[in-house]
């Protein structure tokens, strides 16, 4: 899943220590999520959402790869 | 400059590195119980086991051991949600390797071949792989 959680953090000049901290995750999960090797929960998708004062779509992209047929 | 020296500080106490910390107080008693009940194992039995007072304490690593997995089943319960999957990984494989050598061994065994420290083998084994596991992930991140 692509995400511009990197984006974001360097909007705000966060490091990923600092993001992490805010989160209460570790830097090492921060860095996971931006290389896109870890997809995170929903609760923390939710935090990080709330964290940047945005919604979870505005940093979540499930990319064309999705299964998941489009309502009409 | 009050910048830095927050972030610093920050890095510094990290939530990854105080619970490695935690993780340090809460499983240095197993590993020095561990050790204490080992040199009583050796010194005390020896090579038979005589008595009943001896098969406890032959039991007696048993107490340092569980004491090994609350501080493991804290530490999980303490790390975030991507360092639980990293460590779970790992114990999977250690898991894995220790039923692969166990069961290398039950069939040594059947063929008549006794392997007189077997077990050991099979924790040698598993708690290597995981180890290795743990270093590989530490590395790609």
């Amino acid at each position: 899943m692509r995400n511009r959680l990197r984006e974001l953090r360097a909007r705000v000049g966060w490091s990923q220590a600092e993001l992490a901290e805010r989160l209460g995750v570790s830097r090492q999960t921060v860095n996971a999520v931006e290389t896109g090797r870890y997809d995170p929960s929903l609760p923390l998708a939710f935090d990080m959402a709330a964290v940047f004062s945005t919604t979870i779509e505005e940093i979540f992209d499930p990319g064309r790869n999705s299964d998941i047929p489009q309502r009409r | 400059m009050e910048r830095s020296l927050y972030i610093r500080d920050m890095d510094e106490i990290s939530l990854d590195k105080r619970n490695k910390a935690a993780f340090r107080r809460d499983f240095l008693p197993a590993v020095v119980g561990y050790w204490l009940a080992l040199l009583a194992v050796t010194f005390l039995v020896g090579d038979r086991i005589d008595s009943y007072g001896e098969w406890v304490l032959v039991a007696l690593p048993l107490i340092p051991a569980l004491w090994g997995v609350r501080a493991f089943t804290r530490h999980l319960d303490r790390v975030d949600e991507y360092r639980r999957l990293l460590q779970l990984e790992a114990m999977a494989v250690g898991f894995g390797v220790s039923m692969v050598v166990a069961l290398t061994l039950g069939f040594v065994g059947l063929g008549g071949v006794a392997t007189r420290s077997g077990g050991w083998l099979v924790v040698v084994a598993g708690m290597i792989s995981f180890k290795l596991v743990s270093l590989a992930q530490e590395r790609r991140n």
